[in-house]
């Protein structure tokens, strides 16, 4: 018993020192000023921070802008991940090795994988405008332009955490009950009915689970953001992160991060409410 | 038959991830046993030297490593009072530290082997004989922005010799460098003892910095020894007190590849913004045919860059004073007669005129991969950019090897002509809470005073402006880096914003080039309204700080000759 309290406690005292204090803090500091320019003024001013937050009109273009990405890119990631996670179900001559190449991507930083994605769109010396070039269409300025630098943005992440949904599901597929199946060709079933039938609503937990992970993570994306555009096409993050680390208007930024958590709160809960409602 | 071909299959697997990891051990052996990098760079650049003149090679190996045989370098100079003493071969001399790196700048800078360049070097001035012994084992840390690290390691080896003490030097990325500096002085933590920091964003690091007249007094350093621009904005801010040494000054000044321009029947530097664009108009049919952009906007991302860009643009216009000039601190971005408006609009066809990509240019990214490969025709920007198109090594459209001819001139002139780029400038400051001050005011001196700044900013790819006006004003210097002269003839018209006296100066600029950008790339079309935007922005932030109410802070001096007279400066006027 001693040994259970004593566990308890350190996960307790963790989860207090890393998540609860300053989360708890944060929303605390979103009801002063304090800007780390001017570490001697630190007064309450009430939801003055949240007023100038909703005054503020890039708050609703990085909102715009955060969920069409993130809709976009989950969409893609999703089929694309689905896809290639019926085709390493397979058994065929070299899965195996197939199935660790496609996770590489994951293993990367995303930082890396960011300018490795800089690199080869580069007005300069990049391939992408090699093509172009070659096809006659010119160079293409895929920093600059909002809807090239989208698609780039987008591609980064797709490219980078397609694997992962494939690798989860892929691991969901493996473990399916081969009973429906051999049911289903003795019935003579076509591989859409299949395929519609049998396996898809098998997954949907695992998919459940996925396009909600997916989506929060997608609402905190930032590195392509920062590193291709300079923030030029700002997502949430982003903008919380130069309120916070360029500006250093802590208040401000803790009354954002209040926001910003509040909206990845409503939309988790939506989307476990449809999770629990159709029992998938 | 289909039973056995998975064990074939696996066989054949097996053998080929057996030759990957045999392959990769070998990679990795010899890997392990290679030089490392440093040293292939050293050998290679000992080699070459060597093929060119065996004599100086000798004393450029004993100089560069800092061996004991380089007390038996002789000088022909006639006696100085450091000479005979144990550690003048370490001072910093073009000879020691220019020559071997760059050995074709001897004969354009023309300073003999063996000579000073500068009477008065504050490193000479140090007496290094009390310094010995003081500070053997003590460690400090130089935190410098991350693509310009060159600057602490270029004298870090001869330094660590000389006094015996440690010096780690940290890069920060340009992107980080205000919230890492401002993180650690908050923290008082002390961990970087010397600080490379813009010091237009400088008034909010001044609480935590050392006051350094003290020891410029100890050491009998003259403050005056630097042009009062760089003082102004880097150095004295309002207090009276002495933050740092000047390490990036410089003015803004219009650099263009005249072969270029030739080519299309334009034989004079522009001068004015409307000359500029004109000459974009006329370079267009070569941007298609040679791809040479007719010019490349270097400091264009979203934030502080581009709101820096677009202050230095539109101070060119007689009506725009950033401020509304009634004595308050309320904004004016358009100016009495729309200054501001016909800046923001130049700024925009400049960037149609740039290369794709150019909204989010952080000046490095535009200098290395559009300006020194010879892709764009045009550009305005710090000296740097006339500077480094100098060298050969690392420039394709160098005027010393090759038939191109780069000129260089003021900032283009509005409705009028005044020197901006004072806002960005660099000084080195010492952190309050450092363990070790004297030891990073002498890291400090031996890097930056006259001499070895110079030899520096002539040696160094990335640092390659002086505050001192003797080196300013040092004809020798122009040849090598013609933004110079610019500076020294043009730096007494300097015009600063007066933000750069406000701790929330970078706050305002991140605010205020938000909107500018949103111009910029089309999200908004009207000037007016990005320009309106950008005030507001910038009028939040100065009312939370209560710049705006009854009890507001005076405004300061804006223009040097202002600032010259408040302070009982010089302001040298040398046209």
């Amino acid at each position: 018993m001693r040994i259970e309290y004593l566990v308890s406690t350190i996960v307790l005292l963790f989860l207090y020192s890393w998540l609860f204090f300053p989360f708890i803090y944060s929303i605390y500091i979103s009801f002063f000023e304090y800007v780390l320019t001017r570490p001697d003024v630190f007064r309450f001013v009430g939801i003055k921070n949240y007023v100038q937050l909703f005054n503020d009109h890039m708050f609703y273009t990085s909102l715009t802008i955060t969920f069409t990405y993130a809709v976009i890119a989950l969409t893609i990631e999703f089929l694309l991940g689905l896809g290639i996670a019926l085709f390493l179900s397979k058994d065929m001559y070299g899965v195996g090795i197939m199935r660790i190449v496609v996770g590489i991507p994951i293993l990367l930083v995303p930082a890396a994988t960011t300018i490795l994605w800089k690199a080869l769109s580069s007005k300069t010396y990049g391939i992408f405008d090699l093509i172009t070039s070659y096809l006659g269409l010119g160079s293409l300025g895929w920093w600059d332009d909002p809807v090239l630098s989208s698609i780039l943005v987008i591609l980064v992440d797709v490219w980078q955490w397609t694997p992962f949904v494939a690798i989860v599901l892929l691991a969901a597929i493996l473990g399916l009950p081969k009973e429906p199946y051999e049911a289903a060709k003795v019935d003579g079933l076509s591989t859409y009915t299949v395929f519609t039938k049998i396996t898809l609503p098998m997954l949907r937990p695992t998919i459940m689970i996925i396009l909600i992970l997916r989506f929060l993570d997608l609402l905190k994306l930032l590195e392509p953001v920062l590193l291709i555009t300079k923030g030029s096409y700002p997502t949430l993050s982003m903008y919380v992160w130069r309120y916070v680390f360029k500006s250093l208007n802590i208040g401000f930024g803790g009354a954002f991060s209040t926001i910003y958590w509040l909206i990845a709160w409503i939309l988790a809960t939506i989307l476990l409410r449809i999770f629990l409602k159709y029992r998938i | 038959m289909k039973s056995n071909q998975p064990n074939v299959g696996r066989r054949k697997a097996l053998k080929t991830i057996g030759t990957a990891v045999a392959g990769i051990a070998v990679g990795a052996a010899v890997g392990w046993f290679a030089k490392p990098v440093a040293e292939v760079y050293k050998t290679v650049t000992s080699t070459a030297t060597s093929t060119v003149t065996q004599e100086r090679t000798v004393t450029v190996e004993r100089t560069v490593t800092v061996t004991p045989t380089v007390t038996q370098v002789t000088t022909t100079r006639p006696s100085r009072p450091w000479e005979g003493k144990w550690w003048e071969p370490f001072m910093p001399r073009p000879d020691r530290y220019l020559y071997p790196r760059y050995p074709w700048t001897k004969d354009i800078l023309g300073v003999p082997e063996g000579e000073y360049m500068y009477e008065d070097d504050w490193a000479r001035q140090v007496d290094w004989d009390k310094v010995k012994g003081k500070f053997e084992g003590k460690t400090i840390t130089c935190t410098w922005e991350g693509t310009a690290t060159d600057v602490p390691e270029f004298y870090k080896p001869t330094f660590e010799k000389l006094t015996g003490a440690k010096i780690n030097v940290v890069a920060i990325p340009t992107e980080l460098l205000h919230e890492k500096i401002m993180a650690d002085l908050v923290s008082g933590k002390g961990e970087y003892d010397i600080m490379a920091a813009y010091f237009g964003w400088g008034k909010a690091y001044t609480p935590y910095l050392y006051d350094l007249r003290e020891l410029f007094e100890e050491f009998g350093f003259d403050i005056r020894a630097y042009h009062p621009f760089c003082l102004m904005p880097n150095i004295l801010g309002l207090d009276g007190k002495l933050y740092g040494f000047v390490s990036d000054a410089d003015i803004w000044c219009f650099t263009a590849r005249m072969n270029i321009l030739r080519k299309v029947g334009i034989d004079k530097l522009p001068q004015t913004w409307e000359e500029v664009l004109a000459a974009c108009e006329a370079l267009m049919p070569l941007k298609e045919k040679e791809g040479i952009y007719p010019f490349v906007a270097v400091y264009n991302a979203m934030g502080f860059p581009c709101a820096m860009s677009f202050f230095d643009i539109a101070l060119q216009w007689e009506d725009f004073k950033i401020l509304k000039g009634d004595g308050s601190w309320e904004p004016d971005f358009l100016g009495s007669s729309g200054g501001g408006r016909e800046a923001l609009m130049v700024y925009k066809k400049l960037i149609e005129f740039s290369p794709p990509g150019a909204l989010s240019y952080i000046y490095a990214d535009a200098r290395d991969d559009i300006w020194l490969p010879g892709k764009a025709a045009m550009t305005v920007g710090w000296t740097c950019l006339p500077h480094l198109a100098h060298y050969p090594d690392i420039s394709k459209i160098s005027p010393y090897f090759t038939d191109n001819i780069i000129a260089v001139g003021r900032v283009p002139k509005g409705t009028t002509q005044r020197s901006p780029g004072i806002w960005p400038c660099t000084a080195a400051a010492i952190n309050k809470a450092s363990r070790n001050p004297e030891l990073a005011f002498l890291y400090t001196v031996f890097m930056l005073s006259q001499e070895s700044m110079t030899v520096l900013a002539l040696g160094s790819p990335s640092e390659n402006h002086v505050g001192f006006k003797e080196v300013l004003a040092d004809k020798r210097t122009w040849r090598l880096s013609p933004g110079w002269e610019i500076t020294w003839k043009y730096g007494w018209s300097a015009a600063m914003s007066p933000f750069c006296f406000l701790p929330e100066s970078y706050e305002i600029a991140e605010a205020v080039g938000t909107e500018i950008h949103r111009y910029l790339r089309g999200e908004i079309t009207d000037p007016d309204e990005a320009l309106k935007n950008a005030e507001k922005a910038a009028r939040t932030i100065l009312e939370r700080g209560g710049y705006l109410g009854p009890r507001a802070p005076e405004v300061p001096p804006l223009t040097l000759d202002e600032w010259c007279k408040k302070v009982g400066l010089e302001n040298p006027k040398p046209i």
